[in-house]
Formats: C-alpha cells, sequence, structure tokens
C-alpha cells in the first residue's frame, strides 16, 4: 500500500489521470507492460525472483488481441492465485471509462474530462448527466492487482470478479479561459472563450469477490477465458 | 542568376516531363492491390445475387470480357497501348484518373 | 434478407456525370459514407459502375447511422447505481 499511497496523493493533486503521470518512454509502453510497471512501483521490487515453471511470466505478456485466442487458463491456477489475491488487500485496479483508463485504489480521487452521461436507461428518459451524490459502479477493469498478484483481462476483466463503486463528488468547470486571436494588419480582436467541464469521482469501494460458481474447477463447463494471473516477481 | 530569367532545367532543354517513363515498386504493388479489390467486388456481387437466384448483365459482360488480377500479364498490369507511343506501350500511370478507372484489356498483338 | 453495405472510399471528384449520378442515385455523398442497398440486378449495375470507388459486403441487417455510430463508441465502463434522478422519477 506504501508504494500506492504516493501515486494516489500525487492523483489528488494534479487531477490528471493516472496514465498521464507515467514518464513518456513508459507510456508508449503496449499496455501490458505499461500494467506492470504501474503494479511495481515500490523499489524493493525490482530484483526478479525467478517464476514457478507453473506461471505464465509477466514479460512480454501477448498483445490483448492475441491474448484472445489463447486456450482458458487452468481454472485451478485460476482459483488458487484469485485466492491469494482475495487475501492481501488494498487492491488496485484500471478501470475503463469512454475508454480512458485510471489506474485507481481505494479513496482515490478521479478528475473526468467531460460531464458524464449515464449509459442510456428508460428510467432516466431525460438522459441527465451524473450530479454529485450518484453512485455509479464500474464495470470495465483491465487490470485488479494486489502488492504481489495481478489479474489481467483480456482485455477487460469479467464484472463478476470484482466490485467497484465511486461516487460523483463534484461536477465543476475551470475558470473561463480566454484567448485573443488576431491577423496581421487588422484592428479586430477575436476572444475565443473555453470553459470546459469536469466530474470528479471517488472510489468509495474495491473489492474482489469471491470467485463465482462457474470459474470454480466444479462448476466450470463453460471455461471462461477472461482473465490471466500472473505473479509480479 | 535569380529573377523571371534563371535558368532552369525547363528553360534549358525546352520541356521537362515531371512524369516517370515508369512506376516504381509500390506504385506496382498498389496497382495490383486495387485490381485485387474489384476482382473481390465482382465476386462479392455475383454470389450475392446467385444466393438470390439472380443474375445481372454487368457482372456476367465483366466476367466474360475480364480477366482477373492473376489471370493478367504484367505487360496489361502496368503498361497500356498507346499508339503514339514507341513500342506501341507507355505506362499506365499516364492514363487519366488511372487509380479509379478499370483498364485492363489492350488490342491483341501490342 | 440480404443487403449490400457499401462505402465510398474514393473520391467521384473529376469522374464523368454517368458516374457521378450513379453515387449520388446509390446515395454515396461524400467519402466514407456507408448506404445499405438490397440484393438485385439494378443496383448490382449500379455498384458494378462504380466498383472502382466503393468498398462492399453483404450484410443481413440494415443499421441506421445512429446505430452504425453507437457500434463503434467504446464501452462506457460505468451502470448508474443510484441517482438522485432517477430516485426521485420512481417515487412519484
Amino acid at each position: 500500500m506504501a508504494s500506492l499511497l504516493p501515486l494516489s496523493r500525487r492523483l489528488l493533486l494534479r487531477h490528471t489521470p493516472a496514465a498521464s503521470i507515467l514518464s513518456p518512454p513508459l507510456r508508449l509502453l503496449p499496455r501490458p507492460l505499461a500494467a506492470i510497471r504501474h503494479a511495481s512501483t515500490s523499489p524493493s521490487q525490482t530484483t526478479q525472483t525467478p517464476l514457478p515453471p507453473l506461471l505464465r511470466p509477466a514479460n512480454p505478456p501477448p498483445a490483448p488481441s492475441t491474448t484472445a485466442s489463447d486456450p482458458p487458463i487452468d481454472l485451478t491456477t485460476l482459483q488458487t492465485y484469485h485466492t491469494a489475491l482475495r487475501h492481501q488487500p488494498p487492491f488496485y485496479t484500471t478501470i475503463h471509462i469512454h475508454n480512458r483508463c485510471y489506474l485507481v485504489t481505494l479513496g482515490d480521487r478521479i478528475t473526468l474530462p467531460a460531464v458524464l452521461y449515464p449509459p442510456r436507461n428508460p428510467a432516466n428518459p431525460l438522459n441527465k448527466p451524473l450530479a454529485p451524490g450518484d453512485t455509479i459502479k464500474l464495470t470495465h477493469a483491465s487490470v485488479l492487482g494486489s502488492r504481489e498478484y495481478t489479474i489481467k483481462g483480456t482485455p477487460f476483466i469479467d464484472p463478476r470478479l470484482f466490485t467497484c463503486r465511486a461516487v460523483v463528488v463534484e461536477v465543476t468547470a475551470e475558470p473561463m479561459r480566454k484567448k485573443e486571436k488576431t491577423k496581421r494588419r487588422q484592428r479586430r480582436v477575436k476572444t475565443v472563450r473555453s470553459k470546459h467541464r469536469y466530474t470528479v469521482l471517488r472510489i468509495s469501494e474495491l473489492a474482489v469477490n469471491e470467485l463465482p460458481v462457474e470459474f470454480t474447477a466444479a462448476g466450470g463447463a463453460a471455461g471462461p477465458e477472461i482473465t490471466k494471473v500472473v505473479k509480479e516477481g | 542568376m535569380f529573377g523571371a530569367f534563371r535558368p532552369t532545367s525547363a528553360l534549358f532543354g525546352g520541356l521537362l516531363w515531371k512524369r516517370p517513363w515508369r512506376i516504381s515498386r509500390p506504385q506496382k504493388y498498389r496497382q495490383r492491390q486495387r485490381l485485387q479489390r474489384i476482382d473481390r467486388i465482382v465476386d462479392t456481387i455475383e454470389s450475392a445475387l446467385a444466393k438470390r437466384g439472380m443474375t445481372s448483365q454487368a457482372v456476367e459482360v465483366w466476367k466474360a470480357e475480364m480477366p482477373t488480377e492473376s489471370e493478367m500479364p504484367p505487360r496489361d498490369k502496368y503498361t497500356i497501348f498507346d499508339k503514339k507511343h514507341k513500342g506501341y506501350r507507355k505506362g499506365i500511370h499516364k492514363l487519366p484518373k488511372w487509380t479509379r478507372v478499370s483498364q485492363r484489356i489492350n488490342p491483341i498483338g501490342f | 434478407m440480404p443487403f449490400f453495405k457499401v462505402t465510398l472510399i474514393r473520391s467521384g471528384i473529376g469522374l464523368t456525370h454517368k458516374k457521378l449520378g450513379v453515387l449520388k442515385a446509390l446515395g454515396l455523398r461524400k467519402r466514407m459514407r456507408t448506404v445499405f442497398h438490397d440484393v438485385n440486378p439494378a443496383i448490382a449495375g449500379q455498384l458494378m459502375k462504380v466498383k472502382e470507388l466503393i468498398a462492399l459486403s453483404t450484410t443481413d441487417k440494415k443499421l441506421s447511422r445512429r446505430q452504425m455510430h453507437e457500434k463503434r463508441q467504446p464501452p462506457p465502463g460505468f451502470v448508474v447505481e443510484k441517482s438522485r434522478l432517477v430516485e426521485g422519477e420512481g417515487k412519484s
């Protein structure tokens, strides 16, 4: 947790998505590799211990497009490591909201660069945007992990495996920006105004669920091929 | 040296041809891709009609007259007949709008 | 019932008026516009006229422009669990 706290504090201060905090070379990495770097932020983890042969090597993992054709992972393995992950709070996860990813942990504030409109729902015919106090459940996560274990989705983790809720803290806007545009040899000045609007969320719940029956070796008739468990070095 | 009458290659030689006389290898590659794409489109139309038990005259005439990309000799893919040219052939890139028109057959014997 | 899914990928600028007329008849006003048409010899003849300019496939379902747009969108990634607005409507 100590490793993740500075990250979240910086999140609070800079109000930027977690992805943009990374230095540019890291951001250029393919996503799975970048996810690993996210996870191993503590300096003690820099030394790589040899992986047991049962585990898939953490690097280089295949790109999301190729993992889709991977055979379903061994359910017993999934169960073992899922249990290990569950008993090792706190967790972190990479959630995806409108295709933007945010690495978050419990209590994080994230600022989204837009006013959030809920998915179309007959109960909300006017389609009003989210307001402060609303609770949302985040359904699309690509990475779910703790200090030592990580579940990676291909590209997303099954939403039954975790619970992540967020509260809308604030719907706000930046100060009005004015930019004066001029052309040469002309007195006319055009003022361009812009005022971007933001939604601030707070992660109010982040938990790893018990493994659903379909994922256990006993009940897993239809082998789910959604996840991949790796142990960080 | 500078000014309206400065020596340029056009003024020196009289004529300056800006289009090269032959097409490059990537241009040939893209030309093949275009030919293949048109073949695929014709096949799609034909099979879609055949599923509903229909035919189209335009498709049948095309199939009867035009060779597919694999059946065409390289001469026809990259050059066209021109009566004014030495050897009666010029590069297909001299054809106006050559990437957007179909030009597959040439006079027999040329 | 199958449909032709036609997308204009090359512009018709500078081509003959006959071809431009065919594009107009097919409803292909500008590049990357996608239209759906029935499978019949009349449409097939029109497609053959402009086959150099289009991308073509057959589908079973006709999609509106909005549906095509929504298909391209990424998932929102969340569902609303509790909203003042929705609750208020539910009570009243």
